[in-house]
């Protein structure tokens, strides 16, 4: 057992793929792991399956240029190789972007995710109206920016429960990490820990609500740039050891 | 850039599996529209999980893209979600590759595999832009054209297809694709190319033949309408199959599909004469692939595919001579490789059982039998060739090695069955459940108490069988049989060991009206899908009420076509048609079948088929 290696694999996913939901797609790098001959590690059974396990899941519409996935080898001739071969194997939009050896005792991918920076882009070479502009710079330096949720316990078979708040309220103020808009693209980092998982689209729907515009989700396209893990107080990409 | 989508991000964001409908998985095809003559659709008319699964669509798309002048897309038919958005905007059906309209291609080649999916025929058709009936298109629509099973009786959906291929995709295909690029270059119209096409051996084209109909409305006469065209269509078939077109790199989906595994075709056609089998018919002679081949095929799949799982597919493995052989290769390489093997249609006897405990967990797995007739009369009427014996020693080496859970599959409403021969289905049964106290000591039943799960279905007639001539049952008589038989196992001793499970009704009906129709049908088929029948193969969404009322708004009798008692020497609407067993040979088997008198399987005797005339296979084998 302890004779395996851990490796993180990043990778990017654009275009039709992206409506490639996070199941299928594991079932996806899976077989893509068996075609470039990677010498993964098994469990053990009359149905083994890969050791592996994506850092988060990315929803279906949602386009990454830095997802992570760990998975446990016997042994590899080289990172480099290994990028090599999975990249002769993936389909249209996929690629793997970096592989590394993991130091021992780092932490799963999917317990050290701590942010995520993400970009919104209208799509079709849209643009972000003024008036959403000029509500951005006011929602974005306020003393506090709270996110309304729905509350899951508040309705029980689509009926109110009594005592309970439809919704949920949270200040998120102290997890935007970094947003920024311009006409182009809204640009945040922000919390994507399991406690502080701040939705970039909540962020934007807050924003034009402030600005009495109506967003349309479906026209705006998702990019999750890179997650990050937390060292000290600074924050470093999944894949950052040794660099 | 990335493929354009023809589908918008919002349809697709609102659609249950948009991956169904993007393309780009790995292994799928695309080329340069520019650089071929000839573009393909290649059509499966169910949801794409089904279609995906299927193995023949895989071997034509990889023989047509092995063309370098033809380029082959998929397509299938939109979920009924998609369905009614594509209905409201006006998008028109394209294809999974290049997301190109199918109206636009040279052909739209549709594979059909059961009854149950006609009124997907015309979804397709009519999604695409092409006209429903043959006599209606013109010079820019694809040739439509049909294979697979259903096209041994086509006349219920002859007025849908320009032509439909008799026989095995892999031996005509070129010559047609060559014709076509004949009546491109010549100019020639749509009726001189489907008449040139319909010389080519194999090809049926419908709208070249007259039907005749006596006043009782069977057929008088089935004839060309041009001296030129042959009436009658022989069955084409590979002569050698480990020299034929083989997949090398079948697609892998993006999502779960029905058949999630590499899918290695080990032999075509069966040995073992059952009387209702169509299949056992329609694939004559056997033959084999050679184990070596073979043995090196998987391996190359599997490389190919990155699949975790391998399955044989045949009609009836265990009758694969080197089956031992292959297995054994199988077990040795997979198990290094962590895949899994499944091994469906197998005989349980001691090799196999063997063979299944090596690959199969036995706490979470079940054994399968299909006796499919409970008393050894029935079972004699239908040929099936084996007897109790076979069955309960068989069981008791499962319940040996460890399976606690049998799954038993019956067929009721077989010909001539009465009374105590449904019983017995209950009978056989409970004699299994006896067979695992007698062969499990208690202080052995580690994996819990034996659990039987006994199914049937209700028997269909199909063309091209013995029991061709056989009338159907009713719908009264099959809930009234199932009863019966839920009685009877009530009355069994270790009835809390069995479950009993049967098919709808409603279905049976309507495939056996289809199964044995005639182009009388068409009309209603049309007016069933214009009701708003449609993936009638899906219990969540067929609608029998409609099809009911379709029949009777164009006065179609149900019985003449499901319960009628059929003339020996009646002329069947599929009778144009050769399908390498005589239909003498089919009503010597048919009597024979009345007197209970089992015919031995092709590897013991030859019986005479007709088959051997195309010289291979085991009727070239020295017995």
């Amino acid at each position: 057992m302890s004779d395996r290696i851990k490796v993180r694999i990043k990778f990017s996913k654009h275009g039709p793929v992206k409506f490639v939901g996070h199941l299928d797609f594991m079932r996806y790098f899976q077989k893509c792991i068996r075609r470039a001959k990677i010498d993964i590690a098994y469990s053990e059974g009359f149905s083994p399956h890969q050791i592996m396990s994506f850092a988060t899941a990315l929803g279906v519409g949602v386009e990454t240029d830095g997802d992570y996935l760990d998975i446990e080898v016997n042994s590899l001739t080289s990172v480099e190789d290994m990028m090599e071969a999975l990249n002769k194997t993936m389909a249209e939009g996929v690629r793997v972007e970096n592989v590394i050896i993991l130091p021992e005792g780092t932490p799963n991918a999917m317990s050290s995710v701590a942010a995520a920076e993400y970009r919104l882009i209208p799509k079709e070479g849209g643009k972000y109206p003024d008036k959403v502009l000029a509500a951005a710079n006011k929602v974005l330096s306020a003393e506090s920016i709270v996110i309304r949720k729905e509350n899951k316990k508040a309705k029980k078979k689509g009926r109110a429960v009594e005592g309970v708040n439809d919704y949920i309220e949270t200040d998120v103020k102290d997890r935007i990490y970094k947003a920024q808009i311009s006409e182009n693209e809204f640009n945040c980092l922000v919390d994507a820990s399991s406690a502080g998982n701040v939705r970039p689209m909540s962020l934007l729907e807050l924003i034009y609500n402030e600005a009495g515009v109506t967003l349309d989700p479906i026209s705006i396209q998702i990019i999750r740039c890179d997650l990050y893990t937390s060292v000290g107080d600074k924050l470093m990409p999944l894949d950052g050891y040794g660099a | 850039m990335y493929r354009k989508l023809a589908l918008s991000d919002d349809i697709l964001m609102q659609v249950d599996k948009p991956a169904r409908y993007i393309g780009g998985e790995i292994n799928s095809i695309i080329k340069n529209p520019d650089e071929v003559d000839i573009r393909f659709a290649m059509c499966f008319p169910d949801v794409y999980e089904i279609g995906m699964s299927h193995l023949g669509m895989q071997i034509l798309y990889g023989m047509f893209n092995g063309f370098t002048d033809v380029w082959c897309e998929r397509v299938f038919s939109p979920w009924t979600d998609l369905d009614n958005i594509m209905r409201d905007r006006n998008i028109p059906l394209f294809t999974l590759e290049s997301q190109t309209p199918v109206k636009d291609m040279d052909f739209l080649g549709i594979t059909i595999q059961y009854e149950m999916c006609y009124t997907n025929i015309l979804q397709v058709l009519d999604l695409s832009g092409i006209p429903l009936r043959a006599a209606d298109r013109g010079k820019n629509d694809p040739i439509v054209i049909g294979g697979g099973p259903c096209t041994y009786n086509p006349e219920p959906i002859a007025d849908f297809f320009d032509i439909f291929y008799i026989g095995e995709g892999e031996t005509r295909y070129r010559e047609l694709l060559d014709l076509y690029k004949e009546y491109k270059a010549k100019g020639w119209s749509r009726y001189e190319f489907l008449h040139k096409a319909s010389m080519l051996g194999g090809m049926y084209v419908p709208m070249l033949y007259d039907v005749a109909y006596n006043d009782d409305g069977t057929i008088a006469s089935f004839t060309p309408k041009e001296s030129d065209v042959p009436d009658h269509i022989n069955k084409e078939i590979v002569n050698e199959l480990s020299d034929t077109y083989y997949i090398e790199a079948p697609i892998v989906p993006f999502i779960k599909v029905t058949q999630d595994r590499v899918v290695l075709e080990i032999q075509r056609g069966c040995i073992r004469g059952c009387r209702f089998c169509q299949a056992g018919m329609l694939y004559r002679p056997v033959r084999e692939r050679d184990v070596d081949w073979l043995k090196q095929r998987a391996m190359m799949l599997l490389n190919n595919t990155g699949q975790e799982e391998i399955s044989l597919s045949s009609l009836s493995s265990s009758d694969y001579s080197k089956l031992e052989e292959l297995v054994d290769f199988l077990i040795e390489e997979c198990n290094d490789r962590s895949v899994n093997i499944s091994l469906p249609s197998l005989r349980i006897d001691n090799f196999s059982v063997d063979a299944m405990s090596k690959v199969q967990d036995v706490k979470k797995t079940s054994i399968t039998f299909a006796p499919e007739a409970g008393s050894q009369h029935m079972r004699d009427v239908i040929n099936k060739g084996i007897t109790e014996e076979h069955i309960l020693r068989g069981a008791r080496l499962a319940f040996e090695a460890g399976w606690t859970r049998i799954k038993l599959y019956f067929m009721l409403g077989l010909p001539g069955e009465n009374t105590e021969d449904i019983e017995q289905i209950a009978v056989l049964s409970d004699k299994i459940a006896r067979e695992f106290f007698d062969a499990v000591p208690k202080d052995k039943r580690v994996n819990g108490p034996v659990q039987i799960v006994t199914s049937t279905s209700f028997f269909v007639p199909k063309p091209f069988t013995p029991f061709q001539w056989a009338p159907q049952d009713t719908k009264e008589n099959f809930r009234e049989k199932a009863y019966i038989l839920r009685q009877a196992v009530m009355a069994q001793l270790n009835q809390k060991r069995i479950k009993y499970n049967w098919h709808e009704t409603d279905v049976s009906v309507l495939e056996g009206i289809l199964a044995r129709g005639d182009r009388k049908l068409s009309d209603a088929i049309e007016l069933a899908y214009k009701k708003g029948c449609l993936f009638d193969a899906w219990s969540d969404t067929y609608r029998d009420d409609l099809w009911m009322e379709s029949f009777a708004e164009c006065d179609i009798d149900i019985a003449f076509y499901t319960t009628r008692v059929r003339d020996i020497d009646e002329i069947f609407p599929w009778d144009f048609l050769f399908c390498g067993v005589d239909k003498e040979y089919l009503k010597k088997e048919w009597l024979r079948s009345k007197e209970a008198i089992v015919t031995p399987n092709c590897a013991v005797k030859c019986n005479g088929c007709g088959a051997a005339r195309y010289g291979t296979g085991i009727c070239v084998k020295t017995r």
